[in-house]
């Protein structure tokens, strides 16, 4: 049977230049680079195009395909439609939005207290910047180079405001050499970094660039400032300047940043960096896999840090669209595609296009929420910041540093559990969302079970699958409730809440 | 400066992924040849004052100066301390709990205080430590069944799990605390687990089945077991901890003092009552092996009018904590039950313009009680305006280390971490002495 649907995967992309065993640079770089890197090791097949599309949908746009995407690209015979789904992902509405809270939440972390409301502000500042189709360079400048421009969007500005007063200066240089360059500075605030060549004199030096920083947002630094260096030793040209110090951060000539940037988003494709953890690029702490982070990062930065661009190589790779079956004798890393949990915003946006959120909330009668301070907004707002705030508080959610290993606890289960939350308007029989729908059609069973697994795990369902759901469905007093039992089932289950 | 050479952070390494513990030299000698006989705490209940308590107008009163505020003295069951008037409960059970009146910190801020006090560390923003909690819930044996660290919570709008040190940190999800929203109906939070969802999640376990069979991966097991975890919940003693209906209603009347109304929690309000009901639960969770509670009052950031605010609240915490003391007492548990006060810092000595205290983490108070802690003794004091500390300073390591050294957990032991090396249990605190 498996053997039949992976032969019908290989039809679906026939005619698809399926890359030889050593491609070439041309054909895609990053097959290239892990193909030079495996030196011939055993890789994992193709996935299917369900498995494909999901995947793809999940970490370009942050949510799972609709049943017309699935039924659409399932029935689509063209042999380029793997690229072109990329292109039409990269280029459609959803893109910017979906970047601008993960790159926020990579920079702020998930602070759901007091002072969160700064973050949808970066969140909407990154993703206008994104939709322009700025480079992450210029971005980032912008973002850093505020004292100078006296912008006040950008991240230097969020980062103070949502973290606590009196804030040090020590924590937003920390901050930014984990974030920006890979290299867990503020260790050296108080011994210098047992791995590495970092010192207390580098981490000063850092501070150094921030003298003006106190006047412009009231920061403290209890000790003197010293004289601006920056970690490749050089100096500024004019004095400390924010605006200096991010031009610094972000030339060519530090090639830290691109790699650091690079394993980030390879880490959000693969489920695992190429060197981890995220914020620690350190030398004694080398690559899984060696000589793929550097060429990819330099091709990057030569190319002008376009983020589409690198997105495009990575997806549209043969590596990235490997299954995520296991594979009898393939064990090099990243051959096989990493089962990784969804982060909470793609598990929201998982449930939400799963289950037609939005349509269950505008239909259903929401009874006015008590304002969650600092939550704030009515309907489809609330629910989506309330569910953030709840899948954060149940798992441990560190996208600064790590990439994602399942953190969840055992109350994240109950949470999700609870199909009377008001995030599963939808996946209740009598509300105006995914399932509701799907009963008014009045299918026949097996069809309306096909239909439930399109929606939420974006795949048909297997001959067994059909034949369990409809015995469960013959077993309830009422199909209604048993519609209902699958429906939640799927929304639970580790093939719903991973990526894979 | 940390002279760590590389062969010390490996055999560090090698120590944590063995779990072996390396000894501080002031905790072998002086703690080592006794710490079994000293070790009878199996439990822990941390009653959080959120906000930052006034310590001159709960458990250090400076009666008859300006600083001392509108609040009188009272006179308690120790010979060597009085408190606050409004504390008349509190005060009759002096014997069975110790005031620390020399605490201090570096941090005024309330997150970066409740950081402190829930971890031991300071932010560094680097580095994740684990709250309490989770190093009790890590070093103490494991019930599979039972969420090992409860957190009874009336509100996190302000303080999130994280931002504020109640996660696990490095320590691991199986070590982050189980959440109780509302303390006066403890089973809604796990009220999902009804006859529906168990019928669901057996549908459930069927669907996974392929998907499993045709993967690798150790997150996967994870989250399978904890479901199946989660599904055998109902089973446990768990359950019947958070089910009141047992409890009479003179019970219910001692711990919460019969409060009624709200108190104002960072401009919400929240019902009176939630914290005696907290106590209530916490007791009834420890009862059935749970290892530790924290129960969350709200209130305490009396900027403004600070008298009128702190009246009710001590009255609240007055009846909870000492219904809770009595109750712990009674059954044998105190013996084997330790009890925390504290918050972020504490409050001015100096009354500001409108009649409040603002944060002060010069010297503030904790209070301890249960296990081998003896109980009506005072460490360290005040000036007589409460300024500054004039005897034996004691920093948040500190009162760590009393808590490891009361359950017999190393306050030296050494975790590897790949972030920053080695991080140890207490940054170099010393069990506070003058409490055993």
């Amino acid at each position: 049977m498996r053997r039949f649907a992976l032969a019908l995967a290989a039809l679906a992309v026939a005619g698809r230049s399926e890359p030889a065993d050593f491609p070439s640079r041309d054909d895609n770089f990053v097959d290239y680079l892990l193909a030079k890197a495996w030196k011939g090791a055993a890789r994992a097949p193709l996935s299917d195009d369900a498995e494909f599309l999901r995947r793809v949908t999940l970490d370009v746009i942050g949510r799972i395909p609709t049943v017309d995407e699935t039924t659409s690209f399932l029935a689509d015979r063209s042999p380029r439609k793997r690229d072109r789904k990329i292109l039409d992902l990269l280029t459609g509405p959803e893109f910017a939005p979906f970047w601008g809270e993960r790159l926020a939440s990579i920079l702020l972390g998930y602070p759901t207290g007091y002072f969160n409301y700064t973050k949808p502000q970066l969140a909407r500042w990154i993703s206008v910047e994104i939709r322009d189709g700025a480079s992450i360079d210029e971005m980032v400048r912008k973002m850093i180079g505020i004292g100078r421009r006296g912008d006040t969007a950008g991240f230097v500005n969020h980062y103070l405001m949502q973290a606590q007063n009196p804030q040090r200066v020590e924590d937003l240089v920390g901050r930014i050499s984990r974030v920006f360059l890979g290299v867990p500075l503020q260790c050296a605030q108080c011994h210098d970094h047992p791995f590495d060549r970092w010192t207390q004199e580098d981490f000063e030096g850092m501070v150094g660039f921030f003298r003006h920083a106190p006047n412009l947002y009231g920061v403290q630094y209890k000790k003197k400032y010293g004289d601006p260096v920056f970690l490749d030793g050089t100096r500024p040209a004019s004095g400390p300047s924010l605006g200096e110090f991010a031009e610094l951060l972000t030339r060519r000539e530090n090639p830290r940043f691109a790699r650091t940037f690079v394993n980030r988003i390879w880490a959000h494709f693969f489920g695992r960096g190429l060197v981890e953890p995220l914020d620690d690029l350190n030398e004694r702490n080398g690559p899984v896999l060696g000589g793929v982070l550097e060429p990819l990062a330099l091709r990057f930065a030569k190319g002008g840090h376009r983020f589409k661009s690198l997105i495009q190589w990575i997806a549209g790779s043969r590596g990235y669209q490997a299954t995520s079956r296991e594979a009898p004798g393939v064990e090099a890393p990243f051959a096989t595609a990493r089962v990784r949990p969804l982060s909470p915003e793609q598990l929201l946006g998982a449930i939400s296009a799963a289950t037609d959120l939005p349509a269950a909330v505008a239909k259903a009668k929401m009874p006015r929420q008590e304002p969650l301070n600092p939550i704030q907004g009515q309907g489809l707002e609330f629910v989506r910041a309330w569910f953030i705030r709840e899948i954060t508080r149940t798992g441990h959610y560190d996208a600064t540093s790590r990439s994602s290993d399942y953190t969840a606890n055992i109350q994240q289960i109950l949470r999700l559990a609870d199909l009377k939350s008001v995030v599963y308007a939808g996946a209740r029989a009598d509300t105006g969302g995914t399932l509701s729908r799907i009963l008014d059609r009045r299918l026949l069973p097996r069809d309306a079970v096909e239909e439930i697994y399109l929606a939420v795990l974006s795949r048909r369902p297997s001959p067994s699958e059909v034949r369990r759901c409809l015995a469960h469905v013959l077993d309830r007093p009422d199909a209604a409730s048993g519609y209902e039992d699958i429906f939640w089932a799927l929304l639970n289950s580790n093939e719903f809440y991973f990526n894979h | 400066m940390c002279d760590c050479t590389r062969r010390d952070v490996l055999k560090a390494a090698l120590g944590g992924f063995a779990g072996l513990s390396m000894h501080h030299r002031f905790f072998s000698s002086l703690f080592a040849q006794d710490a079994a006989a000293r070790a009878r705490a199996r439990a822990c209940i941390v009653l959080w004052m959120d906000g930052g308590p006034s310590q001159i107008d709960t458990f250090d009163p400076k009666p008859g100066r300006e600083t001392g505020g509108e609040f009188k003295s009272i006179p308690t069951a120790s010979k060597e301390f009085e408190i606050c008037e409004h504390l008349p409960r509190l005060a009759k059970a002096a014997d069975k709990f110790s005031i620390v009146r020399s605490v201090h910190t570096e941090e005024n801020d309330h997150v970066r205080g409740a950081y402190l006090l829930h971890t031991g560390y300071r932010l560094q923003g680097s580095i994740d430590h684990p709250s309490l909690g989770s190093m009790i819930s890590f070093e103490t044996a494991q019930n599979p069944h039972l969420p090992n660290y409860v957190s009874i919570r009336s509100d996190l709008a302000f303080l999130n799990v994280q931002g504020a040190g109640l996660g696990p940190g490095f320590l691991g999800h199986e070590h982050s605390p189980f959440v109780i929203d509302d303390p006066l109906k403890p089973s809604d939070s796990i009220s999902v687990l009804d006859r529906a969802t168990e019928r669901r999640m057996g549908l459930l376990a069927d669907l996974d089945r392929t998907f499993h069979e045709q993967r690798r991966s150790a997150d996967l097991e994870k989250r399978k077991a904890q479901i199946a975890q989660a599904a055998g919940l109902r089973e446990t003693p768990f359950v019947q901890a958070l089910d009141l209906s047992g409890e009479s209603a003179s019970t219910i009347e001692a711990y919460t003092g019969g409060a009624k109304g709200t108190i104002n929690y960072f401009g919400r309000q929240v019902a009176a009552n939630q914290f005696g009901y907290g106590c209530l639960v916490a007791r009834r969770l420890v009862e059935r092996g749970v290892r530790f509670v924290e129960v969350n009052l709200g209130g305490w950031d009396t900027h403004a009018n600070n008298f009128v605010a702190l009246k009710p609240l001590l009255g609240v915490l007055d009846s909870g904590m000492s219904a809770l003391l009595a109750d712990l007492d009674r059954t044998g548990l105190l013996s084997s039950t330790l009890v925390l006060w504290m918050g972020e810092f504490g409050r001015t000595p100096v009354i500001n313009g409108g009649k409040g205290r603002d944060h002060y983490n010069q010297a503030f108070s904790v209070a301890l009680a249960g296990g081998t802690i003896q109980g009506g003794r005072v460490v360290g004091r005040t000036d007589e305006d409460g300024k500054e500390i004039v005897k034996d300073p004691v920093g948040v390591p500190d009162v760590f280390a009393t808590v490891c050294a009361a359950f017999g957990i190393d306050p030296a032991k050494k975790h590897f971490t790949h972030e920053t090396g080695v991080v140890k249990m207490t940054e170099n605190g010393r069990p506070i002495r003058g409490l055993f």
